[in-house]
């Protein structure tokens, strides 16, 4: 058996992947009605403010806001703030054109995303504050299922973040897809040990107070939504997840816009994450010593199982059965065995998620490759934060 | 309203439930694996050992009266057995390359690659073929120019009539040291190549070598 120092890191990777793998499926075994739960919606019905930052939302605001306005909630306690960050088309008129006293439009200079939601969350009047993409869209009941979970100490609620289905879908907006269906199931675990860390800029709600306890969100952060879940988790406030509130969004078609989003998130990421590893701590119980501590280990973690499996792969020769058994060693069989657990995995969250619908190839190719592909690109963003490459957008 | 903060708290007995389980799958794979070369290794010891059987019983063949008269079928059998052996070597070498060397393996390897040696010289004298006999020395370890040299002798091994055995010093077995002995090999001055019985150091080239061969 090789025992190089190279291949010992590999072993310990790849038991540190199992582990987490195990825990996770342990926590869902655990918590497996509640995750299915739907509250019982109450008579919780506070006023919202929905807070919508717009640079250059001409094509797709209108139906934004319609989506918000279509709500299956009483009209007299909803509200729409639409910040206009400097766009540069039509999005201020397309706004205007909306005859509903409801819709709020506020223009100001350019500033970004997080100052512009800072921004509406000033004006708002609402006991709740939804933040929404321009580019989003939630479906009628979208709010009333998020309300539900907004017991006494629910500082915020994250929602079900979907890939807007339409005509023609490319091949990588379908693995996205998959991808965004995995997440939600994901994220609806990490809220069964106070561990969601990060709040979808898409579609999230929270309580006025918890911006007065920790602060609005961060305009000099690339990822103020994530940053923001953190900032709330480190004051040990709680953050729900929704499974069922439907938000859909677009997402890129192409790899360079894909490559470029990537960056943007595993950049802001990789900045989080160092701005809150003082959370690996007991004292922030689950979130610190298995959230946090994971999200740290995984940058190095995820780039060496993929090499790993990479290699086993590449090293062995699956065409030919006697060629293929003399390069057998024990990491191809952990690696064989991480994918296996990998996909049931993926094939579990769909399934709860109710999206069995989803082809068997596509499932195979997101967890024997694209996986891999965006590990590659994380590699890849936290090499250039490290070297302090300028961000492109 | 005042927001109530959380109490925090660590699910110990899931970590350490995960934990349990991810060390028995690891452990199982971690087997399983092992298992796998080990069947491999045992298999492949096991064809070397029948190889090595059938050449033991065609070197009788060799000690009978009137041996010539067996030329043509022994040369056969051994042109049989050479692909046999050889195509055993290429497998060792590709194990080699992407998992690691096996030294007990290598060790009987070499040993039968000596004894397929010793019935072809035998055979060549009974028989008096023309068949060239290479013993290639290297250093898996150490050795700069030996694997650009063993391009060269397959090279030549397709070309012209030539079995080559290939010897790696590297390995400290009896054998090694005995043909160490024997030709006198200086193992700081590899690749050696012995060919009828006299021994050549450092980086040959094809036109070369096959002028030492006629």
């Amino acid at each position: 058996m090789d025992l190089s120092p190279t291949r010992i890191i590999e072993y310990i990777m790849m038991f540190l992947v199992l582990f987490f793998t195990t825990t996770m499926l342990l926590i869902y075994l655990k918590n497996r009605q509640k995750v299915r739960e739907i509250p019982k919606t109450t008579r919780f019905e506070p006023t919202v403010s929905f807070v919508i930052p717009a640079y250059n939302e001409e094509n797709t605001i209108l139906e934004t806001i319609k989506s918000v306005l279509n709500s299956d909630y009483p009209k007299n306690k909803l509200e729409v703030i639409v910040v206009n960050d400097g766009s540069k088309d039509k999005t201020a008129e397309v706004v205007k054109s909306i005859k509903d006293k409801r819709v709020r439009l506020i223009n100001k200079q350019n500033s970004g995303k997080a100052d512009s939601l800072n921004r509406g969350i000033k004006e708002a009047k609402g006991e709740i504050i939804v933040t929404l993409d321009a580019d989003s869209y939630i479906e009628k009941d979208s709010l009333r299922k998020m309300l539900a979970y907004f017991k006494e100490d629910v500082a915020a609620v994250t929602s079900a973040v979907k890939v807007r289905e339409r005509e023609n879908m490319t091949f990588l907006e379908k693995l996205q897809r998959l991808e965004y269906l995995f997440t939600i199931f994901n994220r609806r675990l990490f809220a069964m040990i106070n561990g969601v860390y990060v709040t979808p800029g898409p579609f999230s709600a929270f309580r006025r107070e918890i911006f007065d306890e920790v602060g609005g969100f961060d305009p000099n952060n690339i990822m103020e939504d994530q940053e923001i879940a953190l900032r709330i988790q480190a004051a040990n406030y709680k953050i729900e997840s929704c499974m069922d509130a439907v938000v859909y969004t677009d997402v890129p078609k192409d790899f360079s816009s894909f490559m470029r989003q990537r960056e943007r998130w595993h950049r802001g990421g990789f900045r989080n994450i160092l701005k809150y590893r003082y959370t690996v701590n007991p004292k922030y119980g689950d979130f610190g010593m298995f959230v946090m501590l994971y999200s740290i280990l995984s940058i190095v973690l995820l780039v060496v199982v993929s090499m790993a499996v990479a290699t086993a792969v590449s090293k062995g020769n699956f065409l030919v059965l006697d060629k293929f058994l003399l390069t057998v060693e024990p990491i191809h069989i952990l690696s064989v065995i991480v994918l296996a657990i990998t996909l049931f995995w993926t094939v579990l969250a769909l399934k709860e998620m109710k999206e069995s619908r989803i082809r068997k190839r596509y499932l195979l190719i997101y967890t024997l490759l694209y996986c891999y592909l965006i590990t590659l690109f994380m590699f890849i963003a936290i090499f250039k934060e490290l070297k302090g490459e300028k961000q492109r957008w | 309203m005042v927001l109530k903060k959380i109490e925090r708290k660590i699910s110990w007995n899931i970590y350490l439930a995960a934990f349990i389980i991810s060390l028995v799958i690891f452990s199982v794979g971690i087997w399983f694996g092992l298992q796998i070369e080990k069947t491999v290794s045992e298999q492949m010891n096991e064809r070397i050992q029948a190889i090595g059987n059938k050449l033991a019983t065609l070197s009788v063949l060799t000690l009978l009266e009137n041996e010539s008269e067996y030329c043509e079928y022994l040369n056969n059998e051994l042109s049989k057995f050479w692909e046999e052996t050889y195509e055993l070597g290429k497998q060792i070498e590709f194990m080699e390359e992407k998992r690691g060397a096996d030294d007990y393996i290598k060790a009987n390897y070499m040993e039968l690659e000596l004894r397929d040696y010793l019935l072809n010289k035998k055979v060549k004298q009974i028989c008096g073929d023309t068949r060239n006999l290479i013993l290639y020395f290297v250093n898996s370890d150490e050795c700069r120019l030996c694997r650009q040299q063993g391009e060269i002798i397959t090279s030549v091994r397709m070309k012209t009539n030539t079995k080559v055995y290939t010897f790696d010093l590297a390995i400290n077995s009896t054998l090694n040291r005995a043909l160490i002995s024997k030709y006198r090999i200086d193992s700081g001055r590899l690749p050696a190549i012995v060919i009828n019985e006299k021994v050549y150091y450092g980086f040959m080239g094809e036109n070369e070598l096959i002028s030492k061969l006629s």
